[in-house]
């Protein structure tokens, strides 16, 4: 993991699920999961992942150059569209720092809540708050 | 982390042409250089790709996106045609243009148009199969070779992708880019026989992609490339029609509304073209301006309205001459305007030079500067076209005006239309409060003419006065309208 003297860099975005990539369901999802993972710890990014209502949306944070380039791997998935960026940030700390993808489902998410100005910080708390409830009923 | 054997990228980007896993393989790099010369390395697919092709590519790819050069693309391009002589196997090209490049570059600076443009050359390897070639053929400009493609949908289901694909966000040094891309196909041998003609094929079908909004693809019709060679054909015979002495000036005259006499006449460009005779301005006007031509032009119709009207048989009539965008936008208006007169040897009271609203938001501190000084010279400025534009008050306000004059379009409804009318009236009265004359455009009818002096109007211009005529027919209109008035003067007494 990087020191915390280094840039961080964070991106938020959202995006639609490829309705004809669903067949596979939740096993589309811990595909994307595993192979979030698998690569982010490689190069140092954290991050989450919400699903709610066939959207995603996903924090990313590390070091710039990694973030770009896990983002510019998302990017070219034929499985999502519609993606928008909803914030571009070089943050003081992780909000996810132990999280290589953390992940939440959230079925009370209206799409309506992704598009408003402060979409970003809320989807954060969103993803903060649900993983903390996670991590309770696991514990 | 495990080791990145040299082979171990290509073998997972070619397996995987979504791309998902390829940039993490990618990631082991430990630097950017050294990032960017594996990529330089592996262009293609390596397995699928002809060994000859291998080679080639070995030694020209495009350090930036690792894409084959222009020259490369261009020979792998003719060898393909080659192949194919004697028994034609169809094949696609692809021109790819990405829509907001210069825009990045402009505004982000060049190192994040760099990394744009190498994010965009990862994203067309990722789209492509085995033995496509991907070649970056200057600035933001790509081609996509398809030598075996066995049908048509191929290249057109690539071409869609391709366009969703770069549709997408970029993240470039914390900025997000959406770039966009336009694309234009070709296929061997239906478009053309050669690599230029193909390529030129492409490039029209990517023009024409651009040109109905962008972010689209268009397929090569030869519809395209008459067009193309038409235009080319008239934009060098417009080039030289001022030498040629192929233009030359109409009249149309407007009354002063009141008095019923000709108070002027608007100077209205003609070209006389040897094959395709007397040519209306609004099919060439669009091209010249395009070319950058408007300058000369306008010149030439400024100095030859000056000259021409000097030698009218009534000192009081005055000349309009219409100004372009491009004139307005230039500092030596005023220069021009004065040489123009004194050449001609006419008085700047009996000059008018007509601006459009348009013309003036072009540059407006220039434009403003302009008018004023040809005001200074004594030259009236007039707006023309109202009502169609923006049809700002703040310009009426604020640039130094002597008329208005209103649009064809509300003077042709004034008397079916009570908005039209209401219109007319409201910019009639506006007019006056400012001291402006108006103007009404394309008067046609007698009734017409009765509403707008209704409304307010001072001065109209149109059919029911006369169609433009040639200068040497001005004399003679101008004896006939004078008879008339006399006339009708002798039946009031």
């Amino acid at each position: 993991m990087s020191a915390s003297s280094n840039p961080l860099r964070r991106v938020v975005y959202v995006s639609h699920v490829v309705s004809d990539a669903l067949p596979g369901g939740r096993t589309m999802l811990e595909d994307i999961l595993a192979a979030a993972r698998r690569n982010n710890s490689r190069v140092g990014v954290t991050g989450a992942l919400l699903y709610s209502n066939r959207r995603f949306a996903q924090v990313l944070e590390g070091p710039p150059d990694a973030v770009e380039q896990i983002f510019e791997t998302i990017q070219c998935d034929p499985r999502h569209d519609h993606v928008a960026v909803i914030e571009v940030s070089a943050p003081e700390s992780r909000a996810f720092a132990d999280w290589s993808m953390a992940f939440a489902e959230a079925p009370e998410v209206h799409p309506e809540q992704l598009d408003s100005p402060e979409a970003a910080e809320q989807l954060v708390g969103l993803l903060q708050a649900a993983i903390r409830n996670t991590e309770a009923a696991a514990a | 982390m495990p080791a990145c054997p040299d082979d171990a990228p290509r073998r997972d980007f070619a397996e995987d042409p979504g791309g998902v896993y390829l940039l993490f393989v990618l990631l082991c790099e430990k630097s950017r250089e050294e990032h960017s010369m594996n990529q330089s390395l592996t262009p293609l697919r390596r397995p699928a790709a002809p060994p000859d092709d291998a080679e080639l590519l070995a030694r020209s790819t495009d350090t930036l996106t690792g894409l084959l050069t222009r020259d490369t693309f261009i020979e792998a391009l003719t060898r393909r045609i080659a192949d194919g002589v004697g028994v034609p196997r169809p094949f696609a090209l692809l021109a790819i243009d990405l829509d907001r490049f210069k825009s990045v570059n402009d505004t982000l600076g060049h190192p994040v148009g760099d990394a744009l443009l190498r994010a965009a050359g990862r994203r067309m390897r990722a789209c492509i199969r085995g033995g496509d070639l991907a070649g970056r053929i200057g600035g933001d400009e790509f081609a996509i070779l398809l030598p075996h493609m066995a049908t048509e949908t191929e290249a057109t289901g690539l071409a869609a992708r391709l366009v969703e694909l770069m549709a997408r966000p970029f993240l470039l040094d914390g900025h997000t880019v959406v770039a966009g891309c336009s694309i234009g196909i070709a296929v061997f041998p239906d478009d053309a026989h050669d690599s230029t003609g193909l390529l030129r094929c492409a490039d029209l079908a990517l023009y024409q992609a651009k040109a109905e909004g962008r972010g689209g693809m268009r397929r090569f019709v030869p519809a395209l490339r008459d067009r193309a060679d038409a235009r080319r054909q008239m934009e060098s015979e417009l080039r030289a029609a001022i030498a040629l002495g192929q233009f030359e000036l109409h009249y149309q005259p407007h009354v002063d509304i009141s008095s019923g006499r000709v108070a002027g006449f608007e100077a209205l460009l003609r070209w006389r073209h040897p094959a395709r005779g007397l040519v209306a301005p609004g099919e060439f006007i669009p091209l010249a301006e395009e070319i950058g031509l408007m300058v000369p032009i306008g010149e030439w119709v400024l100095r030859t309205a000056c000259r021409e009207a000097a030698a009218w048989p009534d000192e009081n009539i005055s000349v309009s001459v219409n100004v372009s965008a491009a004139q307005l936008a230039r500092r030596d208006l005023a220069d021009q305007v004065r040489a123009a007169l004194d050449a001609g040897g006419l008085a700047p009271r009996r000059l008018e030079l007509e601006v459009t609203e348009t013309a003036l938001l072009h540059d407006t501190a220039t434009a403003l500067d302009n008018c004023r000084a040809v005001r200074a010279l004594g030259v009236r400025v007039s707006l023309d076209d109202f009502g169609t534009g923006y049809s700002s008050l703040t310009q009426l306000r604020d640039f130094p005006l002597d008329r208005v004059k209103i649009d064809r379009s509300f003077v042709l409804e004034i008397e079916n239309r009570p908005d039209s009318a209401a219109i007319v009236r409201a910019v009639a009265g506006l007019g006056s409060a400012l001291g402006l004359r108006t103007t009404a455009e394309g008067v046609e009818t007698a009734s017409q003419l009765t509403a707008l002096r209704a409304s307010g109007c001072t001065d109209a211009q149109g059919f029911l006065i006369s169609r433009p005529i040639p200068a040497s027919e001005l004399a003679g209109l101008l004896a006939s309208t004078r008879q008339a008035e006399t006339e009708k003067v002798e039946s009031m007494a």
